[in-house]
């Protein structure tokens, strides 16, 4: 502990800097506009976020949001690894998906959510609009990744004759799942803001989005602002988990920064 | 008797090899020397099937050791050795024999340079191949490192013998190694010299003042 607070402690210090900052930018704000509907009170919305621990129906929705999340990233990771294995196997395929996936990643999310809406329910729709922002996203992170193995590695493969087995299992998945896990924080992060912003577009009942429309509803800026951190915390947490994991997961390259 | 016959090879424009020809007797060391771009590394290249030629070369199966390492990092010493099927047994004696007794646990990037050539070594010996291509293997090694894995070399044929075709620019690691030198430029053979491989390096062999004057034309 001692020595790992010598290696990172100017980076820790600036870490916590930033947060401070933040958080006097808010204080700054509240006292410029002086004004509860348009910036809520620190003290009021710390005290709102505590409560919703308190409350079953927070979880509920909070976790019905997670559920949701991880359907979405699962859906979309899986159809990017297959569409990246299928594009480095075939590479017409993967000249086919360019401008599928060139569509995909510029589509407006919340016009996307609109029209989506008119056949899907609300529960489903924030599922659909998350697998299209994130599938392209996946897709490239692993065809990047796919595309970095070293080359003399696979000279190497191919002088000895391995097989393709071999080479999926020894060369190819070691190399893309340290680099996979730690985007994967980073992806659940993204993909939870797109869900609690799709929830809120359709009014999503037991959702975190729809505490958020809810509370904007009937004014109550400090819950709302209160939920706003809830999304923000379990972004930071779920990155911080899977960049860790990515750190220690693998022995050949512990310790190292992905 | 492995016979490589007419072998033509471009890249563009640039002819590296046209209706090349070359024997090379089994069980022997056969190293090649010429200058960077002479089309060495090619003729490795061509025996491995990693490139496209035009020309009679027999299809054979073969283990290189590149001029750095090349081990799968995720894999330890021991599983880089199995990778190409090497008995568990017989990488661990290879492994006491080159000076790596007790590394079999470690990844590649608990290794040195040297140990890392070495361990590339051992692979390419334990793979069950018809030659052995060896690229420059010791030319990003220091001078004492490299001593140190030529002196393995050594050690490894003399236990068994192989048959090895290695590239170098380096006349004293020629001297060294192998049972035969031929000189290349541009592509065709101008000196062809048998030799004894001494096992030392720098050796004043008769060979050495021939082999310069063929590389300094």
């Amino acid at each position: 502990m001692k020595g790992y607070l010598a290696r990172n402690g100017y980076n820790l210090a600036a870490s916590a800097l930033a947060i401070v900052a933040m958080w006097v930018a808010w204080i700054i704000a509240y006292a410029a506009t002086g004004n509860d509907y348009l910036v809520p009170s620190f003290g009021q919305t710390a005290q709102k976020f505590f409560a919703l621990f308190a409350s079953g129906y927070f979880w509920s929705a909070f976790g019905a949001t997670l559920s949701r999340t991880l359907v979405a990233f699962c859906i979309s990771f899986v159809l990017g690894a297959l569409c990246a294995a299928a594009g480095t196997l075939l590479p017409v395929f993967a000249h086919f998906l360019r401008p599928v996936v060139a569509v995909f990643r510029t589509l407006p999310t919340m016009a996307v959510l609109l029209l989506i809406l008119v056949w899907a329910s609300p529960v489903s729709a924030p599922v659909i609009v998350t697998v299209l922002v994130l599938f392209p996203v996946i897709y490239s992170q692993l065809t990047s990744a796919v595309s970095g193995v070293d080359a003399g590695l696979l000279e190497m493969a191919k002088a000895y004759r391995l097989t393709f087995r071999q080479k999926l299992t020894g060369i190819y998945v070691p190399h893309v799942a340290p680099l996979a896990l730690a985007q994967t924080g980073t992806n659940l992060s993204f993909g939870i803001k797109l869900t609690v912003s799709a929830e809120v577009m359709a009014h999503t009942y037991v959702a975190l989005g729809g505490l958020m429309s809810e509370s904007q509803l009937y004014y109550d800026m400090p819950q709302l602002a209160a939920l706003t951190v809830c999304a923000v915390l379990a972004g930071l947490i779920v990155e911080f988990i899977f960049r860790t994991a990515a750190k220690y997961a693998f022995p050949w390259r512990r310790g190292e920064e992905i | 008797m492995i016979r490589i016959v007419n072998l033509s090879k471009s890249y563009g424009e640039k002819k590296v090899y046209d209706a090349f020809s070359l024997d090379i007797e089994q069980g022997k060391v056969l190293c090649i020397l010429g200058e960077s771009g002479c089309g060495k590394t090619t003729l490795l290249n061509v025996i491995a099937g990693l490139t496209d030629y035009s020309g009679e070369v027999p299809a054979l199966r073969t283990s290189y050791v590149f001029s750095t390492p090349r081990l799968v990092p995720n894999l330890t010493v021991r599983g880089n050795l199995a990778l190409v099927g090497a008995d568990r047994g017989e990488a661990e004696r290879l492994l006491a024999l080159v000076g790596l007794e007790g590394f079999g646990d470690r990844y590649p990037s608990q290794l040195s340079d040297g140990q890392a050539q070495r361990v590339a070594l051992c692979r390419a010996f334990l793979f069950p191949s018809d030659i052995m291509l060896l690229d420059e293997p010791f030319s990003s090694l220091d001078l004492k490192v490299k001593l140190a894995v030529m002196q393995v070399f050594f050690r490894l044929r003399e236990s068994r013998p192989f048959t090895a075709l290695a590239v170098t620019h380096d006349v004293d690691e020629a001297l060294y190694l192998a049972d035969r030198i031929v000189v290349l430029s541009d592509g065709k053979i101008c000196g062809d010299f048998k030799n004894s491989p001494c096992g030392t390096f720098g050796a004043d062999s008769p060979l050495r003042g021939q082999i310069m004057s063929l590389l300094l034309v």
